[in-house]
């Protein structure tokens, strides 16, 4: 079995994740498809505007400027959300994990929590916490908590009890327990977690957006879509699109990093 | 282009029992499958009964090393064991044969389980039942007990003897084990070396039938063994 | 009398002792005026609310709006998916002109279809089954195209063993063999579908427990919103029950190895 490099930096790390990535003539069926759609539907059209025109959209989103400050405030909103929920997500799961009571006192709420879908939350946040950034905040962090918070509960219920054994026989103190065996035991399953999380919480930003046209790209889209600005809905849903793929890609190559001590995986 | 064979001649006589033996990477699983019609041979021919072969013979069945994967875990054992026979026989005939192979492999007690629900020793015995119900002129088994603990090994072993007398079909059979192929074999053939070849050939003058304990401490025994050392070591250290 | 007392053990007492403490505290606070929340109702307000949504039938309105378009739109992205990901696990030829793609179209969220969505069918059922389809079918075709992709080389070698033709090798053992990834990828996709039909109708058409919510709350129901709420989250637990059951049902075999794999 070949050991990869473990000196595996960002710039390793990226190189690796473009190579990993499906071979580019995977991407014919797109270009066709872009193509012909230009090809038929050259000129604006209410309903299916061709590609050139989505991008003549966003040179002109772009120029009103309201282009770039929406995307800085879904973008922000985001990553702020996603940060408080892997912090909260995390300290909550450790403590779920790690005491059986918590775990059984909790699980009917936890089990309850995880059925509603997120983006339920919205309106109910909406309703408590009225429309504001810190209603806006709040569900994101909501929906992005509970994978992280799920995943980090099962990662240390299942940390092999040997290496507990191995805490006791070193007489390591709680704290250095919880720094040197159990914290670096759960990032595996936390990084599993976020990856689930990044999407929802992607969705719930932009949902909140939808619904209380608080700034953002959401804002964006619908107050085209009521403009019946056709060009600019779908330069928006590319845009957001690509905003998707790059977070994704962006978070492997951190996964990379992170992981890069740990044996490959299967 | 790696050679992995190379002037391999082999003749099996009719319920004759066969074991092939010889350290790993010496193409002991590809002889196998060339006999068995998987695996093309680039010079060379292959006959069963007087005809050539040209693909997976009919009257020849291979038994792999790795029953999980090689049995159907979503069938039942009995229709797992039917596997080889649908279509080409009526359904009343099918069930016989597939429940006189279940009975021969001792195991028809448990003809509604799933694969899945057996031990590994049971699961490799389901696979040589499905192998038998065809009622083939040739098994060829592919180390075939390598994953299986001694005691289910040496149980096995004994079965399948008993199959051979209850059945007359041929066998050849493939492990890196020499005192498993002592005790099975009529013949040995010793592979060795890169490419393979067959370093000699021996009979296996035993008394018949074998056992465990007794056979395996016979001055016969123990002289064929190190015999098989013998051809084995000597050809490594050439 | 024995097996009373194991049902009686394995009841999570310190669970329900939490929740139903929790609930009380909750009503007592309210009713009490210590907690000045506005808008958050109490839990009998909610109970009260649940039943009146039931009889007055809006509740079954709403949910077989819900439920119609979350059939149809995982019906729809189950066959797709299935389809795609059989004929995609089968060519490698296939998959290399269209898994970049996939991996760029993946990431897509569904909400971002709405705007677009709205625009070509504006307030309808079209409109939902369009943001529905297209995210809930990636699950099934990654799915089922792993499954094709993982069914061991031995199985296909066992085929070629006892001479079938390919047709018998494709029924006989490629299908079944990758059925029970199939059936995990229908699974996630049912989940996909429900929560992306609720969206669908929270920002697009107003019909369905979507829109019900988002109803609700601007007509200040607080305790109907949370009625809802909660007939959401019941509604994908059954649906995920129906669809395991199901399972269970007619395929005995393949749910017997997912659940030996646990």
């Amino acid at each position: 079995m070949d050991r990869q490099p473990s000196n595996r930096g960002i710039a390793g790390q990226l190189r690796s994740v473009l190579a990993s990535l499906p071979p580019a003539r995977g991407l014919l069926p797109l270009i066709v498809l872009l193509l012909v759609w230009q090809m038929l539907q050259p000129g604006p059209s209410p309903y299916f505007p061709g590609p050139l025109q989505w991008w003549t959209a966003t040179v002109t989103m772009f120029g009103r400027e309201h282009l770039i400050a929406a995307f800085g405030a879904t973008t922000w909103t985001f990553l702020e959300g996603l940060l408080l929920a892997i912090v909260a997500g995390t300290s909550l799961g450790l403590l779920v994990g790690i005491s059986d009571r918590a775990a059984r006192a909790l699980q009917p709420l936890l089990e309850f929590m995880r059925a509603i879908p997120p983006p339920v939350t919205v309106p109910v946040a909406s309703l408590l916490i009225g429309y504001s950034e810190s209603m806006k905040l709040t569900v994101v962090v909501l929906s992005a908590l509970w994978p992280i918070l799920l995943n980090a509960t099962s990662a240390v219920r299942q940390i092999d009890p040997l290496l507990l054994d191995v805490a006791r026989s070193f007489r390591l103190t709680a704290w250095q327990r919880m720094r040197r065996i159990i914290l670096p035991a759960i990032v595996p399953s936390l990084l599993l977690g976020i990856r689930i999380a990044i999407p929802l919480a992607i969705v719930v930003t932009l949902l909140v957006e939808m619904l209380t046209s608080l700034p953002g790209i959401g804002a964006l889209m619908i107050r085209s879509q009521r403009n019946f600005q056709s060009s600019e809905v779908y330069a928006l849903l590319v845009l957001v699109g690509l905003f998707g793929f790059v977070v994704n890609d962006l978070f492997a190559v951190i996964e990379g990093v992170i992981m890069r001590r740990w044996p490959p995986r299967s | 282009m790696r050679r992995i064979l190379a002037d391999v001649s082999l003749e099996l006589r009719r319920g004759e029992f066969l074991t092939v033996v010889g350290p790993s990477g010496t193409g002991k699983t590809t002889l196998l499958r060339v006999l068995g019609g998987l695996t093309a041979s680039t010079r060379g021919a292959v006959y069963v009964n007087g005809r050539l072969i040209d693909g997976p013979p009919a009257d020849v069945v291979i038994v792999f090393q790795d029953y999980s994967h090689a049995l159907l875990q979503w069938r039942t054992v009995a229709r797992n064991v039917a596997f080889g026979l649908e279509g080409k026989l009526p359904r009343s005939e099918i069930n016989e044969r597939v429940h006189e192979a279940l009975r021969l492999v001792r195991l028809d007690r448990h003809v509604d389980d799933y694969p899945w629900q057996l031990s590994g020793g049971m699961q490799q015995r389901v696979q040589i039942a499905r192998a038998l119900a065809l009622r083939p002129a040739v098994l060829l088994m592919d180390e075939p007990f390598a994953a299986l603990d001694a005691m289910t090994k040496a149980q096995l072993q004994d079965e399948l003897h008993r199959l051979r007398d209850a059945t007359g079909s041929s066998f050849v059979f493939v492990t890196h084990d020499i005192e498993e192929a002592v005790y099975l074999g009529d013949r040995v053939a010793v592979i060795t070396g890169a490419p393979g070849r067959i370093e000699r050939t021996v009979a296996v003058e035993l008394p018949k039938p074998r056992d465990q304990v007794v056979t395996r401490q016979m001055p016969k025994f123990l002289e064929l063994r190190y015999l098989l050392h013998q051809a084995i070591g000597q050809s490594e250290h050439a | 009398m024995r097996d009373l007392g194991r049902v009686v053990g394995r009841i999570n007492w310190l669970g329900l002792a939490t929740i139903t403490l929790g609930f009380a505290l909750w009503e007592l606070l309210l009713r009490a005026g210590f907690a000045q929340y506005q808008n958050l109702p109490a839990p009998s307000a909610i109970a009260n609310g649940l039943v009146e949504i039931t009889s007055s039938g809006q509740l079954l309105a709403d949910t077989r709006h819900t439920l119609l378009s979350v059939l149809v739109g995982w019906t729809a992205a189950l066959v797709l998916g299935v389809v795609s990901g059989l004929l995609l696990g089968a060519s490698s030829t296939l998959r290399r002109y269209s898994l970049a793609s996939i991996e760029v179209l993946r990431p897509m969220p569904g909400i971002a279809f709405a705007p677009v969505a709205l625009l070509l069918f504006g307030f309808s059922l079209q409109m939902e089954l369009m943001v529905i389809i297209l995210p809930a079918l990636w699950p099934v075709l990654i799915n089922t195209m792993g499954a094709v992709l993982g069914v061991h080389a031995r199985l296909f070698e066992v085929g070629r063993t006892f001479r079938l033709s390919q047709g018998e090798i494709l029924r006989k053992i490629m299908l079944p063999a990758a059925l029970p990834g199939v059936l995990v990828g229908a699974r996630l996709s049912m989940t996909l579908a429900l929560v992306l039909a609720i969206v669908a109708e929270m920002v697009g058409n107003p019909a369905g427990l979507g829109y019900a919510v988002v109803r609700e709350q601007q007509a200040m129901r607080p305790e109907l919103v949370f009625a809802y709420v909660v007939v959401i989250g019941a509604l994908g637990v059954i649906l995920n029950a129906a669809l395991t059951g199901a399972v269970a049902v007619l395929f005995p075999a393949a749910s017997g190895r997912l659940r030996e794999a646990g």
